[in-house]
């Protein structure tokens, strides 16, 4: 069957759109599915061991000193009960809505912690929290937040 | 039609096809995640 050249790019066209809305509907689809499913322990860890993913992490632990400063995830961001006010002055300009971000709480079931989820892009909460990390005895920073240096070279978890 | 944006055609729409595959793929795989939580878990996530 000959079809004529510019029915042709048309219908070329259309199923590129059609196909493009699809994506976009499943992308959709997918930001709120990992908004409702945690993210394990050792699957944060594989993610942030295997590369520099653009991942940020966020510690919403509302007790700075007693919480954030005594351990955390390694390259975790305090942001004591998800609010910018409360975090350290050098964090207050690294925090991010748009980058695909981890929450991590106390245990991971904390009441706040899917409103902090609703105020960023990509969020997901770290299933079982700071304890859940902890008991999986995975690699802990302590001290006070200080942020990256921009000299700083690729270091390892 | 020039063969040349023909071909450019086809593999724009075969990108997009296999992008849309593997987003239903992975979007099948958290549903089901989803679903082997425990009911407590689920509630808590809402």
């Amino acid at each position: 069957m000959k079809v004529k050249p510019n029915v042709e790019m048309w219908l070329y066209l259309a199923a590129m759109v059609a196909l493009s809305h699809l994506v976009v509907v499943e992308g959709h689809a997918r930001v709120d599915l990992e908004r409702r499913l945690a993210v394990e322990p050792r699957e944060l860890y594989r993610t942030l061991a295997r590369s520099r993913s653009g991942l940020q992490i966020l510690d919403v632990r509302p007790d700075l000193a007693a919480g954030y400063d005594e351990s955390h995830v390694p390259g975790a961001i305090p942001m004591p009960s998800c609010d910018e006010a409360r975090a350290p002055e050098a964090a207050r300009g690294r925090i991010l809505r748009s980058v695909p971000t981890v929450v991590v709480s106390a245990r991971g079931d904390e009441l706040g912690v899917h409103d902090c989820i609703d105020r960023f892009t990509s969020a997901r909460s770290l299933a079982g929290g700071m304890q859940a990390w902890s008991e999986a005895n995975l690699p802990e920073d302590s001290g006070e937040y200080a942020p990256p240096s921009a000299r700083a070279g690729g270091g390892c978890l | 039609m020039k063969p040349q944006i023909r071909v450019l055609l086809i593999l724009a729409i075969l990108a997009l096809a296999a992008g849309w595959a593997s987003l239903r793929r992975g979007n099948a795989e958290l549903v089901k995640r989803l679903a082997a939580r425990p009911a407590g878990a689920a509630e808590v996530a809402r």
